[in-house]
């Protein structure tokens, strides 16, 4: 690891002061991310800010009924609030579905919406990796890409985001809020991640210097909903396929749906087509089927992921079959 | 039973070392305090295949606490071609010298005073290369444009290699031939024929202690302390490779932490014995866990195959052709590539066997042992390929394989009979314990449900030699002298049970040393599954002669006949005679704390197979026989597999004690479990993309089965100590077949490419749609 300078932020003021003053610092938040990137040399910064002590770690609700994170909460102590196991059941089961308990200690919910791709390549500095090192090429388009994107991708650029909480965001109309010295602002979550065009290492719409302070959640909606995630065992890996959904049945058609996906896009996917389908469709088999295949139909594929076409097809239609039969239960 | 019974044959007396197992009491090679050292990193080889023009170690050099760097060539100056090591084929250098082989492989070591600063200076080091045209996969290899090898190099260990010397343009390094009857005829004439292309990847041990090797010059000698399996293989080595005799090296050992075969042979220990004797310093050589992924791989296997069966559902010819990629060195490739090639055709009675089982060089990352032997790889063909014959013919697949197993006497293929291997009694346990007689709610949904068994057999390694040696203390405590490595399997337990029975003391008064070349008497290896009968029979002799010793002295004092004086837990007796063994060896020396002393050998015999037919009628001294059934549930939209039930049996011959043998079974059913469904080391152009734990996909606890059933089958070997044999790799052998069989049963796809992917799952549905 090179060396670096380190400063401890009490508060919210310090830390964005200290980032505007040190171009190319990072915010050190829990550390399972960056620390591990600063070690294979992926990450250099000249400055880390140490942001795990700030005052971010509360849970509010807001006037609208909604409800404020603050981004330095805890992946576990988020999935475990009682606000948030109640009221948005799917985001507790995105944050329990990921990495693992000691993990989820330490990670907070800034870290995880800006966590870096899983791509073995970009942490691979023998290999080129435009998102790395601009230019340089990308390893994984003719290389072992099992698990990377089918959406959203470009010639440059086939990484996925690897966040499960951010799955769950996504479907839910998160709002990011963001402070830096010149103020504050609000990012919805959709346009918070960007494609990666032809400029794969620009990854979100953030300034370098901005930190994120807290995400909102909009007031929740009583339809049965649901994240899934497929992986290949089943603890402690990341998804190959997953999905977030919400589904509010009424007289067999399809009132209102949220869906969003993981492990097939660089950024968390919301399937805005598949909901549009979906929509004032009968709530059925046909419907669930029509409308992964709309979603999936602009999919481009690699050698090793063709088979996320047909897992992500099939995860969508049953995980809407299952929202489908608990809503006409309830 | 009597207390001290259960410490004998046939209890389940807990191990002695499971506590500090559990509390971290027992202190591992990684844990001792070394004292002042120079801490080694490795610098290695961005390169598949290239050769080496220049190593610019400067940089690294002028750093702060960097006592030096020495780079093959460096080392070559000095051992000269002992610098080559091996167990089948000298070709391995500590250090790369003129090429490199794989990327990963070390090219230059650092010595500095602490590890971070080696490290450090690890990646100060720049290479120049000339590329020379990679062998990534086997079919670069046996295409034949580049080779890994100038020149084939068998080593002095194996005679029977010695024809290969200096062969040059060939990746393949060993050919085994099997040919019994004429299988090509047979098949072109039978009735029915099934074929498959296998393919099992390459994966990793994934032990849990990371080896280690401390190494030292003391008085002119060379001494380790290292994370080994083999010992006694070790000191030969590091003689070899510094020329010195066999007294002036030292070997030691701790309790290991795991194993699987990963720490065998030429590991850490050639690297560390030559700096620490170049260097004339204490050296410490670790591997981090990303750099254990690179040290040894198990062969990734390519097995083409057919079955053939005439009108009446009789086997007439069984066809296997199997290339097995030891990487960028031999190891022991050739072996395995000989004993698992011979039963490719499986535990079957077939008239006509062909066998090409070939081992094959190409640019990754050397394959070696591994739990199994490479057996796995050629049960995954044989097993698969009778389930589908099965299928074809309309028969239930148990009831098939059933009337076509090798029984008692029976010759194999190869030409050796079969003794104390029960196949029927394994495969009918597992059967009855998944419930394969009853009715199975197969699922109409998404969910649907399969059953499926697989048999195993397997040699165990032949010729190898055991010796013991046994000082009983005049307290009638014992110190138990073997070569045997405890990684866990337990054989420092067994082997005192095995002592106690004969010599009706308590067990838990035994202790067994850890291997120290200078103290514990030369043991061919521990692997293979060899131990509990090889050394057990050893211990089981060495007690003996303790036992007639202790028996001659107590008829001397009570001045009656040997005959007469028999050996109870309270001492010798005869008629109203009786004597403690306290008393009985204090009265002989007439002084306190004296031991007598008793050794012994075993050692197993074989007949070489014939070089033509691949045929001999003793090619082992036992056999193994194992038998693996699953109940499994198929998620037909994500193409996961549930395993509901596994139940895995082996003949032991005679459990010494059950409980360890439920224990080796189960373990080995989960490891097999991740070879089925799981694991695999995935390489892009030679480079190791999943070397991590993150990235490497062990199973977790999570997908472990609902219920896991080892079963102990018993059909005790007329020589095994008390009829025992080992039972380490038994229960491996079938589980992937038994899985990949469950899955044809449940969604009527079979595939033939391990592990059994969601999208491999997937995908075979689509097409079959
Ligand atoms: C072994 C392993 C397995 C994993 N498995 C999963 C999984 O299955 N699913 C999953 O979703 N995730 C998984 N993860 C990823 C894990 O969720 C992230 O590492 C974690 O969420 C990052 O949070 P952190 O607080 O530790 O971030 P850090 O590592 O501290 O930071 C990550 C990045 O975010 C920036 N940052 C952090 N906080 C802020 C802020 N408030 N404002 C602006 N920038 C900020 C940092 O500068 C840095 O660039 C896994 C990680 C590991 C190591
Ligand atoms: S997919 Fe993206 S992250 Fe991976 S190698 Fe290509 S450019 Fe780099």
């Amino acid at each position: 690891m090179k060396d670096f300078a380190y400063v401890a932020a009490p508060d919210v003021a310090t830390a964005v002061r200290a980032a505007a003053d040190a171009p190319g610092a990072r915010f050190l938040a829990g550390g399972t991310n960056l620390v591990d990137l600063m070690r294979q040399h992926v990450e250099r910064p000249d400055t880390v800010v140490d942001i795990s002590r700030l005052p971010l770690t509360s849970v509010e609700e807001t006037k609208s009924g909604g409800l404020r994170i603050g981004a330095l909460m805890r992946n576990s102590d988020l999935a475990a609030h009682p606000l948030v196991r109640t009221r948005y059941p799917m985001l507790t089961q995105a944050l329990l579905a990921g990495a693992s308990a000691q993990l989820r200690n330490m990670a907070t919910v800034g870290g995880n919406l800006l966590q870096r791709t899983r791509c073995p390549y970009f942490y691979d500095r023998a290999t080129p990796c435009h998102k790395r090192e601009p230019g340089t090429g990308c390893a994984a388009v003719g290389g072992f890409n099992r698990s990377h994107a089918i959406l959203g991708t470009s010639a440059s650029c086939v990484a996925t985001h690897p966040s499960d909480m951010c799955v769950a965001l996504a479907a839910l109309d998160a709002v990011v809020e963001v402070e830096d010295v010149r103020g504050t602002r609000r990012i919805p979550l959709a346009d918070l991640h960007r494609l990666p065009g032809d400029t794969p290492h620009l990854e979100t719409t953030l300034a370098p210097d901005e930190l994120i302070t807290s995400v909102e959640l909009p007031a929740p909606a009583a339809a049965p909903s649901r994240y899934r995630k497929v992986r290949d065992r089943a603890s402690f890996a990341f998804a190959l396929v997953s999905v977030a959904a919400a589904l509010e049945v009424t007289d067999g058609t399809v009132a209102a749906v949220r869906l969003a996906l993981g492990g097939v896009a660089p950024k968390p996917w919301r399937a805005v087509e598949a909901e549009r389908v979906l929509t004032g469709a009968p709530a059925t088999e046909e419907s669930f089927r029509a409308a992964a295949d709309a979603e999936l139909a602009p999919a481009v594929t690699l050698d090793g992921n063709e088979f996320k076409v047909e897992l992500a097809r099939r995860t969508i239609v049953a995980t809407l079959r299952d929202l489908a039969r608990e809503g006409s239960r309830a | 039973m009597r207390e001290i019974e259960q410490s004998w044959v046939g209890g389940s007396r807990p191990r002695f070392d499971t506590a500090g197992r559990v509390r971290g009491m027992i202190a591992h090679v990684g844990d001792q305090a070394v004292g002042a050292a120079a801490h080694v990193a490795v610098h290695r080889a961005t390169q598949p295949h290239a050769r080496i023009e220049a190593v610019h170690v400067d940089e690294a050099l002028a750093m702060p606490g960097v006592y030096g760097v020495v780079t093959g060539a460096d080392l070559y100056k000095q051992l000269g071609d002992r610098l080559l090591t091996g167990p089948a084929f000298a070709d391995q250098p500590a250090l790369a010298h003129e090429k490199v082989r794989y990327v990963g492989e070390p090219v230059a070591a650092v010595l500095a005073a602490d590890l971070a600063t080696a490290r450090a200076a690890t990646d100060a080091i720049w290479v120049d290369y000339e590329d020379l045209p990679p062998v990534y996969d086997l079919a670069d290899a046996l295409a034949g444009t580049a080779y890994v090898h100038d020149e084939l190099r068998p080593s002095s260990v194996f005679g029977d290699l010695k024809h290969l010397r200096g062969v040059r343009d060939t990746n393949v390094n060993y050919t085994y031939n099997l040919r019994t009857g004429d299988a090509e005829a047979a098949r072109d004439a039978g009735a029915h024929t099934v074929t498959g292309e296998f393919w099992a990847p390459p994966t990793h041990h994934v032990p849990i202690e990371l080896p280690c090797t401390i190494a030292w010059v003391d008085s002119g000698r060379l001494e380790m302390l290292t994370t080994t399996q083999t010992p006694s293989y070790v000191r030969q080595t590091i003689a070899d490779l510094l020329d010195l005799p066999l007294s002036r090296v030292r070997v030691t050992t701790r309790p290991l932490g795991g194993s699987f075969g990963a720490k065998m042979y030429d590991r850490l220990e050639p690297l560390a014995a030559a700096l620490a004797w170049t260097a004339g310093r204490r050296v410490r050589v670790t591997a981090t866990r990303e750099e254990a992924f690179l040290l040894t791989t198990r062969h990734g296997a390519a097995v083409s195959s057919s079955l053939t069966a005439d009108a009446e559902g009789n086997l007439v010819s069984s066809v296997a052709d199997v290339r097995y990629d030891t990487g960028a060195y031999a190891d022991v490739g050739p072996r395995i590539t000989a004993k698992s090639g011979m039963v490719a055709p499986g535990p079957y009675r077939i008239a006509n066997a062909r066998v090409l089982s070939r081992c094959v060089y190409t640019n990754k990352p050397s394959a070696g042992p591994f739990r199994g032997f490479g057996v796995p790889q050629v049960t995954w063909s044989h097993e698969s390929l009778i389930d589908e014959l099965a299928h074809e013919l309309g028969e239930d697949p148990y009831a098939f394989r059933r009337r076509h197993l090798l029984r008692e006497g029976d010759e194999a293929p190869m030409g050796t009979r079969m003794h104390s291997a029960d196949f029927v009694g394994c495969l009918d346990a597992v059967a009855n314990a998944i419930g394969w007689f009853d009715p199975l709610d197969r699922g109409t949904g998404r969910i649907r449900r399969g059953r499926g068994v697989a048999v195993g057999v397997k040699a165990v390694l032949t010729p190898t030699i055991a010796n013991a040696v046994l000082q009983l203390n005049q307290d009638n405590s014992a110190t138990l002298l073997i070569s045997t490595v405890d990684m866990g399997q337990g054989s420092d337990t067994i082997m005192a049970q095995i002592a106690a029975d004969v010599l009706r003391m308590d067990s838990r008064r035994i202790h067994v040393v850890r291997a120290d070349t200078d103290a514990t008497p030369y043991d061919t290896i521990t692997a293979g599954s060899r131990s509990t009968y090889h050394t057990g029979n050893a211990v089981r002799r060495v007690a003996e002669a303790m036992r007639d010793k202790l028996i001659g002295l107590a008829a001397e004092r009570f001045g009656v006949p040997a005959e007469e004086v028999s050996l109870t837990p309270d001492g010798p007796r005869a008629g109203s005679h009786e004597v403690t063994v306290a008393e009985l060896v204090h009265g002989h020396f007439g002084a306190r704390g004296a031991t007598l002393t008793t050794e012994a050998n075993y050692t197993s015999s074989w007949t070489p197979y014939d070089k033509e037919t691949g045929r001999s009628d003793k090619v082992t001294e036992h056999w193994f026989a194992g038998a693996v059934g699953a109940r499994i549930a198929v998620d037909t939209a994500t193409g996961r597999v549930r395993i509901e039930h596994l139940a895995v049996a082996g003949d032991v011959g005679r459990a010494i004690n059950p409980t360890l043998v439920e224990q080796q079974l189960s373990g080995a059913a989960i490891m097999g479990i991740g070879h089925a469904l799981f694991d695999q080391l995935v390489l892009d152009q030679g480079q190791l993309i999943n070397g991590t734990l993150l990235d490497y996909q062990l199973p977790s606890i999570r997908d472990l089965p609902d219920q896991l059933t080892p079963i102990v089958v018993e059909s005790p070997h007329d020589d095994g100590p008390f009829g025992a044999k080992g039972v380490g790799e038994t229960g491996i052998l079938g589980v992937a077949p038994a899985i990949a069989n469950a899955v044809r049963d449940a969604v009527g796809v079979r595939l033939t490419r391990l592990p059994l992917t969601p999208e491999s799952i997937t995908m075979a549905l689509e097409e079959n749609q």
